[in-house]
């Protein structure tokens, strides 16, 4: 478990690298928001998640708003990417996210919004903490572990910082309180 | 183009000058802020310098178990033992995955082996994506930085390359709006390529994994759009496990541009599943620079381009000036490794010696040695009278007698040079030769103070004054003397020292400076003392950090060597020691008419002083000032060498420090006084320069 403190600096990280954090109680609040964040947009492309939480979005989005597969053909059309991430670094306001799923790639990077569900039990203090667990996470190939920090941004051009320039614009974090989360 | 004239424009660019001064700025703020402090920072460095050094130490060990588990985990590894054989894999590569368009995102090492022309010849259509470098792509132009490869762009130029690549116009001050067009482009060609390219910032040995650090996230669609991801590397790019990465990444974006973490950090294993993974390890001369035993510990660089950031010729002149493909400080010693060696011997030569880049290394490089090692390799012949004469004090002290001799009447305002010399030497006046140099000075009884040492003095100091106190600048050394008298301390003068050695080690004559060493320990050790007092930073910081080195093979000296290095003082610091700095109110009383004082911190000084104590003992209010510790741009011979470069230093720090309102400019270096006032008077400023020394002891009653 996490303590306030860490969540506390996850928070306020996060949000200095610009990325929203949302605070939900469940999983069924975390797809609630994700609907929300949906209006105006093109269908959510989800990934990574097991067929529960894929049943549960879907009564929400309708058919017609959920990508689910082949997320290349509709690389253009999606509004929406939404992913689980498996861990939380306070000292950053890092998510970090197993992509080896090249959908879970796909759903995090081409759409202008990304929305990823943290629980706060998966929040650690530092980077050096999960120095075990990505060890172990690496040595599994085929192994790709995206460590997000904010939307995309650069400052190419007069060290202007700019928000969106191959990935989203958004990050959107649901930081989920209690246990366990989804699948 | 010649390299001075190159500089020449450089210089007159008021663009590149005005951002990389903003960048400059704003970058030492936010790496103190990413880093919690100095003490931070120094923590990182030592963690970096430490894993990098470690997995140098074992590099082929590395290198094998990285192939090991990287072949384990799917990927084909490919060991290149040039560029050109680099270039020829990844273009066959390419072929046998009937590529027609390749994207990358940013490599240096691609840039270093010029991978893109090759490719291009072999018919493909390469794509750089990130965006300051698909920007210099269009212009067909190299980074001149590290990370920001476009720096040297103004937004006007960015625009016009917009417009005239889209055929529609962009709004120079709509930097979102060519940002958003970037964005369809480019997403167009990684929707479209065939092949992904990109280079890695480190490679973990224990699981065999690539790591990719990008803000715009390029480098994760590089490497999932296309089917085949070919990462390029030098094989010094192994660490060896996953805890010295994290050591790495918690340093290089802060070191690289005061980030905490880039957006994007990627830790890949192998291909997925129907995917291609190619890894080229590339040599292409790092094993022969690991053998190197004076150049090898440049391998330990991540890479971050802090040195540029901190570098106060880089922040004039920019990358294209410093460097060929790998820019700023290590680009100096990088351009030599890879590239054209005898431009980048020349180009080596525009080295300051001012010690920021070594300070600002996360990975603890000896930067300005590396640079004049590779300076005196190119141009050997250098230096010789130089050497000859700082290593023999005799005749070094006829010379100078000599030129005091014939040199014209001092008028008090120092020596205009005549308009026979180069306009670019004339920014400032020199100050001439003493008629008689503190030596002299001292050696009469009356000025001296008793040469018997009175009872009941606890302090015993050498002064040692090197050549500009003794023989330019000795009101300086006698005002040391007015300052400490009463103070319990007793000051000595051996005759024996001459010069500290410095002017030769920096051409390059090594032997030279251990014989002005050898003689100066010897002066130094012929009187009982417990502090070595020095008035000048430089040579305080020559005899602080290389002494104990030029005499380790003296078994007669190695131990005074290091003796003496450890009670090298300066006269500030010897000050606060005895407290001198506490009687302010006292100080107050006696110099009622307090004016505004500016300090300028020596490079060479270390620890760097906080001035305001000593300056509020004078009985004056220190104003502190933006730049207080960037280079005066004097840098002994440097100032001669590259006139342009030392003039720009000096005027805008003397322009800085006349704006904040300062009437007085105090430094504790008898150099930056010689460069400062010199620079100052020849722009009639209304300035006066002094030696804290000169300023202290106007305060301390005759």
């Amino acid at each position: 478990m996490s303590a306030p403190a860490v969540i506390g600096e996850f928070v306020q990280r996060a949000r200095a690298a610009s990325a929203e954090v949302h605070r939900v109680e469940s999983v069924e609040e975390a797809l609630a928001r994700v609907a929300e964040l949906r209006v105006g947009r093109g269908p959510v492309a989800a990934a990574g998640w097991g067929e529960e939480t894929l049943a549960a979005l879907s009564d929400r989005l309708g058919t017609e708003g959920l990508i689910r597969h082949r997320l290349r053909q509709h690389a253009d059309a999606i509004g929406i990417g939404f992913t689980p991430a498996s861990w939380g670094v306070a000292e950053t306001g890092t998510v970090v996210i197993d992509s080896a799923d090249i959908n879970v790639r796909l759903a995090s990077m081409l759409p202008e919004l990304h929305a990823v569900l943290l629980p706060e039990s998966r929040v650690v203090a530092r980077m050096t903490d999960l120095c075990r667990a990505l060890g172990a996470a690496l040595s599994d190939a085929p192994g790709y572990l995206a460590m997000i920090t904010g939307p995309s941004r650069t400052a190419d051009v007069e060290r202007v910082l700019t928000i969106g320039v191959h990935g989203p614009r958004e990050l959107h974090i649901l930081l989920q309180s209690g246990g366990g989360g989804a699948t | 183009m010649s390299y001075r004239r190159e500089l020449r424009q450089a210089l007159d660019d008021r663009f590149l000058g005005r951002v990389l001064s903003a960048f400059a700025t704003s970058y030492r703020e936010s790496r103190e802020a990413a880093f919690a402090g100095e003490a931070g920072f120094e923590a990182a460095a030592r963690r970096v310098a430490a894993v990098r050094g470690a997995a140098l130490s074992r590099l082929e060990e590395l290198v094998e178990r990285f192939v090991e588990r990287c072949e384990a985990a799917g990927a084909r590894v490919h060991r290149a033992a040039s560029a050109a054989e680099a270039r020829e894999i990844i273009a066959s590569i390419a072929r046998e995955a009937k590529a027609r368009r390749v994207v990358k995102s940013k490599s240096m090492t691609a840039e270093e082996i010029h991978l893109n022309p090759h490719l291009e010849r072999a018919g493909l259509d390469v794509v750089e994506t990130d965006l300051g470098e698909w920007i210099l792509q269009q212009r067909r132009e190299a980074p001149s930085h590290m990370v920001m490869p476009a720096i040297h762009l103004s937004r006007r130029q960015v625009a016009g390359l917009f417009t005239e690549h889209t055929g529609r116009v962009h709004d120079p001050d709509d930097i979102e709006g060519m940002v958003r067009t970037a964005r369809a482009i480019l997403r167009q060609a990684f929707l479209t390529a065939d092949v992904g390219i990109t280079g890695a910032n480190f490679a973990v040995a224990e699981t065999g994994t690539l790591g990719l650090l990008t803000n715009e996230g390029n480098g994760r669609l590089v490497t999932t759009l296309p089917r085949v991801h070919v990462a390029l590397l030098g094989i010094e790019k192994v660490v060896a496990d996953v805890g010295g990465a994290l050591d790495l990444l918690h340093a290089l974006p802060r070191s690289a541009t005061g980030q905490t973490l880039t957006s994007y950090v990627t830790w890949i294993t192998g291909p997925g599943p129907g995917r291609e993974l190619h890894v080229v390890l590339l040599d292409g001369g790092r094993r022969r620079v690991a053998r190197d035993e004076e150049l090898a510990d440049v391998l330990r660089c991540i890479r971050c381009g802090a040195c540029a950031n901190v570098c106060p010729v880089f922040r004039l002149v920019g990358g294209h000036r410093l460097g060929e493909v790998y820019v700023g400080p290590v680009g100096l010693v990088l351009s030599y490794c890879y590239h054209d060696r005898a431009r980048a011997g020349v180009v080596a030569r525009n080295c300051i010696g001012c010690l920021a880049c070594k300070r600002g290394c996360p990975a603890g490089i000896d930067l300005p040695r590396l640079i004049k090692t590779v300076a005196h390799r190119v141009q050997r012949r250098r230096g010789r009278l130089v050497g000859r004469l700082v290593g023999s004090r005799v005749w070094l002290h006829r010379a100078l007698r000599l030129a005091a001799a014939v040199q014209p009447l001092d008028q008090g305002q120092g020596l205009e040079l005549p308009a026979v010399v180069p306009a670019a030497h004339r920014f400032r006046r020199l100050p001439l030769l003493s008629s008689r140099p503190l030596r002299e000075r001292l050696a009469e009884p009356a000025r001296a103070g008793p040469r018997v040492e009175p009872r009941g003095q606890r302090r015993r100091v050498v002064l040692f004054a090197g050549c500009l106190v003794d023989f330019v600048f000795p009101e300086q050394g006698e005002a040391l003397y007015h300052l400490l008298r009463g103070t319990g301390t007793h000051v000595q003068f051996p005759e024996g020292q001459g010069c500290c050695g410095l002017p030769a080690a920096m051409m390059g004559q090594q032997e030279a400076a251990r014989r002005a060493a050898r003689a100066n320990v010897d002066a130094i050790c012929s009187t009982p003392w417990h502090r070595v007092v020095v008035l000048c930073a430089s040579c305080g910081s020559f005899i602080r950090e290389r002494y104990p080195e030029l005499l380790a093979g003296d078994p007669a000296r190695a131990a005074l060597a290091r003796r003496v290095a450890a009670s090298v003082v300066d006269l500030s610091t010897l000050l606060l020691e005895l407290g001198l700095d506490t009687n302010q109110d006292q100080a107050r009383a006696q110099t009622p008419q307090g004016r505004p004082v500016a300090y300028h911190s020596p490079c060479h000084m270390r620890p760097r002083l906080a001035p305001e104590g000593l300056i509020h003992a004078a009985g004056h209010t220190y104003l502190r000032t933006a730049d207080e510790d960037l280079c005066c741009g004097f840098g002994g011979s440097y100032s001669f060498e590259f006139p342009e470069i030392s003039s720009e230093l000096a005027g805008r720090k003397l322009e800085g420090v006349v704006e904040s309102g300062a009437e007085l400019l105090v430094t504790d270096c008898p150099g930056c006084v010689l460069q400062l006032r010199g620079t100052a008077a020849a722009r009639g400023m209304p300035l006066r320069v002094l030696h804290m020394a000169e300023l202290l002891a106007c305060a301390v009653p005759r």
